[in-house]
């Protein structure tokens, strides 16, 4: 493990390599490539989602990019292949487009100060390059004081671009947030950003369609609308429980029988009026 | 980022023309007068009544004010009418106010939604209210 962070840090020197993480739909990471990789010192290497979508991987394989989609229970569950991935690619820098996953310890760990968060696919590139500036000028043994100023220049540009336009989502900040009780404190825990009530789960919770379930109970059909409510209950409490994929699951169902029930109340609509007229006549 | 502000504001405008058209669309029929107006399939099979049969006609008295009216129908429904309103207003914050959203739609409080309408259901039937 050793061997592989040291062999990265001097890959450093000749060429930086990053990797970006999205959860969206990766326009930081199409604007970096395009910008970065024409021959520039820093290059990006590596992008890996952990959306099902295809997409960004298609366009960015032909641009000579390494690009992959990791589902989330890789992450939670098997950091160290992401780890290994990483050294594999001599990735000196990770970089953040709307990642909504929280960063596994073992990654931040290792990337302590060389984690940067992306705000808007216009600030992409001076955000990487002071990054890496920021990272050359600090002494190797105490990554953290650049970090958090880094990342506290990330927050204010981000609460800046975020009041222009009130109702996008804020991408949860996946670094720093929680770091739990069994992990040494390598971060100052006076951060100013600091949101103060603890969230269960960082990964906002899938729609429970509860007020389509209770509609359709009452306008459309009965009993699927009934089934409905049920596997919205399971969405919150699957949450909860920390169960994500089943809590998705369950937002599936709920849609699933809301559009039954909702299909249901349609057809009688439609057809009521054609029985209606045969058995008049 | 333009497409996100988009996907917010799209499906708002839908909801609030398809609402528009549903409440003239029952301000003007009513119910009990229109032949074609669709029964529920639930009343059709089993001759009980649903949690929401007569929320149609409820539906038309309410939009001409007719509260009694409107109550004798369904008086379930009426009563709801306003948490209705305000989970909607909940989902449509759902991607801007995640916490709200967690909080409100809380396993509890989606039991208690179920149980209410089979309860309603069951006590309408008994009393056939």
């Amino acid at each position: 493990m050793f061997s592989a962070l040291g062999k990265a840090v001097s890959m450093t020197k000749d060429m930086k390599n990053i990797a970006i993480f999205t959860s969206g739909e990766g326009r930081c990471a199409q604007r970096l490539a395009s910008l970065f990789n024409q021959g520039t010192e820093i290059r990006v290497e590596l992008i890996i989602t952990d959306r099902g979508d295809t997409r960004l991987v298609e366009q960015m394989i032909p641009q000579g990019v390494n690009a992959l989609f990791l589902p989330r229970v890789v992450w939670q569950n098997n950091p160290d292949e992401v780890l290994s991935l990483l050294s594999k690619n001599d990735i000196s820098l990770l970089a953040l487009d709307e990642f909504d996953d929280p960063l596994p310890e073992a990654i931040k760990e290792r990337y302590a100060g060389k984690i940067v968060k992306l705000t808007s696919p216009e600030e992409a590139p001076m955000e990487v390059v002071a990054a890496f500036e920021s990272e050359d000028s600090a002494p190797a043994d105490m990554p953290e004081i650049p970090k958090s100023v880094d990342e506290e220049w990330a927050e204010t540009l981000k609460i800046n671009f975020d009041q222009s336009r009130a109702t996008q989502t804020p991408p949860p900040i996946p670094d720093l947030d929680s770091p739990s009780p069994s992990q040494p404190l390598n971060v100052a825990p006076s951060h100013p950003y600091h949101p103060t009530s603890p969230q269960p789960l960082q990964e906002p919770m899938p729609s429970t369609y509860l007020i389509w379930s209770i509609l359709c109970t009452i306008f459309c059909c009965f009993i699927p609308g009934i089934v409905a409510i049920i596997f919205s209950s399971q969405v919150s409490s699957k949450y909860y429980m920390g169960d994500l994929e089943g809590a998705k699951k369950a937002s599936r169902n709920a849609e699933i029988w809301i559009i039954v029930s909702f299909v249901l109340g349609i057809l009688t609509a439609t057809l009521y009026l054609p029985i209606i007229l045969v058995s008049n006549s | 980022m333009n497409s996100g502000e988009s996907n917010v504001t799209k499906p708002r405008r839908i909801a609030v023309i398809l609402v528009i058209a549903f409440a003239v669309f029952y301000f003007i029929f009513d119910p009990l007068e229109w032949s074609f107006m669709p029964q529920c399939v639930f009343h059709r099979l089993t001759g009980l009544q649903c949690a929401g049969c007569g929320s149609q006609r409820m539906l038309h008295a309410l939009l001409h004010g007719d509260i009694p009216g409107a109550f004798k129908e369904n008086a379930f429904v009426v009563m709801s009418l306003p948490a209705i309103i305000f989970l909607a207003w909940v989902e449509s914050k759902r991607k801007t106010h995640q916490e709200l959203y967690r909080k409100v739609y809380s396993t509890t409080l989606i039991i208690i939604v179920g149980v209410l309408l089979l309860l309603w259901t069951l006590i309408r039937n008994i009393f056939s209210l």
